[in-house]
């Protein structure tokens, strides 16, 4: 990726993000405390707003982003001390795709200030070592092609670059300009007055502040992926790692030693190349994660293709077939599974319209009479079914369903009536066949001519005859395990 | 760290009740401490260990079996109970009918499984979801009192998985029962003399105190 500095375009949303945020939108340097009190990491962050008609304001103003107002919104900056004029620079972070996307996540926090899920960019580190660099990264409609924040870096660097132009909207925009008089260069050669206190720019990390970062490794997949939904209201911006400014201890509190100063120089550069070392073990992982997703999905298309036009067509002649039963072992398409299990259960009940429609009143009727034993236990037991999908949940889109389904059931077939566990089978096709009446059709055939029908009626002869098998397949499968259980 | 002396015991606990009495909510709660709503129907039977350090010398594993409410499984259950030196039975204070069937599973307990002096096995009562409205019987402490007594349970509890109550009293108290039946084993396997049945009652009462309490 590079790194160059970059304009950065800021779209009117954009603007009133940060309008927002400095409530006394004229003076223009912010700094936003970020009160990452769970991660205990502390970002400075100022933005500097110096467009052509807007003046600079040398006043550096203290303020808590909130969230609440917009999605996120996150002010990085940073205050240069050494002289009336602060500036900032603000780097954007160019992705060699168009249109990429980056999402990040800064909700709304139940403790005051900003929660960031922040992530340390290891290209932004190496390319800022001695500086400190935050990327900022925020998810944009690309229809807007004004709105950008797409992937920023914002960086402070102490090289005197070119302007860096924030805004382009002529109503104020946010204009950040590089600072040329500080120089960052070596660890520690000047300071940041933020609050009253100094902080020194990169060389060290101030340990009590901790790194902790929180890594959302997301981001990179998206940034590579570019499939993001595209989210105009979800503006965010995520602050990198690199924003952590190490620096000294407060006025009022005995000054670092020299060698505690490199020390902590030192640990805090191991730290970045731990970081970047980390991020891209991480890349890597999630390419091949890629790789094999694009794999598969492509795998699928063929499936569906041969599902749809080879074997469907001519389900009698195909339906054995070994090229049937491998594909059919590789897992069925969602979009072919109603079809394929509806064929392959088939109907040999010869269950019609007419008595699907029959059961289904007489379970309707039924299931108004609360003191029906059977219908209390299916009732206790539809919102037990597949309980994380919450589709049986009451008042769960499914709930109604499946109830009634299972209570036809119980009409249909008095004897087997109602088991505990075939809520799950029914789930199953309500959830897969696109028609209720195949759905029940199915459902029928599949407990007619399964073992289930075999254990639900206790057939204590077929019953045994398939313990004995089990157990020679558990045998000759484990033997180890077999001789363990029957010594 | 345990002594070398230290003596451990495992025992088969049994969970048994109506579809829905809160079987799974109450082993769930007693041996993870947590509660959900959303649990599935139990299919068969499902287990769970409970490991308790009794006292300074004893460690207990408890193996409870939580077993499928659904009458249909009833000629299962005898698989099920199997070794089996303890019992919860379970039902919903806010279904009268569940407390009706507590009288059959506990009739299918005792057919189906007893201590090796022939005695039947200890069985604690558990009135479950009493953070909840009740109906019926559930409301009327005397008559589950009696009810208890003349049903040889070795006690009762109002219990409620969601909110915790009384459930670790509950599995003490059984605890306590399988402790003493053990030595009465080991004392020369005597059949046991009306002693702990003295001590059962003496204790159900004082349980049945601290029921009211709550």
């Amino acid at each position: 990726m590079n790194f160059n500095s970059k304009n950065i375009n800021s779209t009117a949303e954009n603007k009133q993000l940060l309008n927002q945020n400095q409530e006394n939108s004229a003076n223009n340097n912010v700094i936003s405390d970020i009160n990452t009190s769970l991660n205990r990491l502390r970002l400075f962050s100022s933005n500097e707003a110096c467009g052509g008609s807007e003046p600079n304001v040398n006043r550096s103003e203290y303020s808590k982003c909130d969230t609440s107002a917009v999605d996120t919104n996150v002010i990085i900056n940073r205050s240069a001390t050494d002289g009336a004029m602060n500036k900032s620079n603000i780097e954007k972070q160019r992705n060699s795709r168009p249109n990429s996307f980056v999402k990040s996540h800064c909700r709304n926090s139940s403790y005051d200030g900003l929660l960031m899920h922040s992530r340390h960019n290891s290209e932004s580190c190496s390319s800022s070592v001695g500086s400190t660099s935050s990327s900022t990264h925020s998810r944009h409609n690309s229809g807007d092609s004004g709105s950008l924040f797409s992937k920023n870096i914002f960086e402070w660097r102490s090289s005197s670059n070119s302007d860096l132009d924030l805004s382009t909207t002529p109503s104020g925009g946010v204009n950040v300009r590089p600072n040329k008089s500080n120089s960052l260069t070596g660890g520690g050669l000047f300071k940041w007055n933020l609050f009253g206190k100094h902080f020194e720019p990169p060389c060290m990390a101030d340990n009590s502040d901790g790194l902790s970062v929180h890594s959302n490794t997301s981001t990179l997949s998206n940034h590579s992926s570019g499939t993001l939904p595209r989210d105009k209201s979800f503006e965010t911006l995520t602050v990198s790692s690199t924003a952590l400014i190490p620096h000294d201890r407060p006025k009022e509190l005995p000054a670092k030693s020299e060698q505690e100063k490199l020390k902590h120089e030192k640990e805090y550069l191991k730290m970045l190349e731990n970081m970047k070392k980390k991020e891209e073990a991480e890349s890597k992982l999630k390419k091949k994660q890629l790789a094999t997703q694009l794999k598969n999905e492509e795998q699928q298309v063929t499936a569906v293709k041969v599902w749809t036009q080879e074997i469907l067509p001519h389900w009698e002649s195909m339906k054995s077939s070994r090229k049937t039963r491998d594909l059919w072992w590789k897992g069925l398409p969602p979009c072919v599974r109603s079809k394929v299990w509806t064929l392959a259960i088939g109907n040999e009940l010869n269950i019609t319209r007419t008595i699907y429609d029959q059961c289904m009143k007489d379970a309707e009727a039924r299931s108004q009479d609360i003191y029906d034993n059977t219908i209390t236990q299916i009732r206790l037991d539809i919102s037990r079914t597949f309980p994380h999908l919450c589709l049986f949940q009451i008042q769960g889109p499914y709930y109604n369903t499946l109830h009634l389904m299972l209570a036809s059931y119980v009409s249909y077939n008095t004897r087997i009536s109602y088991v505990q566990g075939m809520s799950y089978i029914c789930a199953l096709f309500i959830l897969n066949i696109s028609s209720l009446y195949e759905a029940f059709v199915c459902f029928c055939n599949f407990l007619h001519k399964s073992v289930f029908h075999v254990f639900y009626t206790l057939n204590i002869r077929m019953m045994q005859a398939y313990y004995a098998t089990y157990n020679d397949l558990f045998k000759y499968n484990l033997p180890k395990l077999h001789r363990h259980f029957h010594p | 760290m345990p002594l070398p002396d230290k003596r451990e015991f495992l025992y088969k606990i049994l969970v048994i009740g109506e579809l829905g009495a809160g079987k799974t909510s109450i082993i769930k709660r007693y041996v993870h401490q947590f509660f959900s709503p959303h649990y599935r129907a139990t299919i068969g039977v499902d287990f769970a260990l409970k490991v308790i350090n009794w006292d300074q010398e004893t460690i207990i594993r408890l193996q409870l079996w939580d077993i499928a409410g659904q009458e249909r499984f009833g000629n299962m259950t005898r698989v099920y109970y199997k070794e089996a030196v303890g019992a919860f039975i379970v039902f919903d204070v806010t279904r009268a009918a569940t407390f009706d069937a507590v009288l059959k599973w506990k009739q299918d307990l005792d057919a189906k499984v007893t201590l090796p002096d022939g005695n039947s096995i200890p069985c604690v009562l558990l009135a479950n979801k009493c953070d909840q409205p009740k109906e019926g019987i559930a409301n009327n402490q005397n008559k589950i009192d009696e009810f208890v007594k003349e049903n040889n349970f070795s006690g009762w509890f109002e219990t409620s998985a969601k909110d915790n109550i009384n459930i670790d009293d509950a599995a003490k108290m059984l605890v306590q029962k399988i402790l003493e039946n053990d030595k009465v084993q080991a004392n020369g396997n005597s059949r046991p003399t009306s002693e702990p049945m003295f001590s059962l009652s003496k204790d159900q009462d004082t349980k049945s105190r601290k029921n009211c309490a709550c």
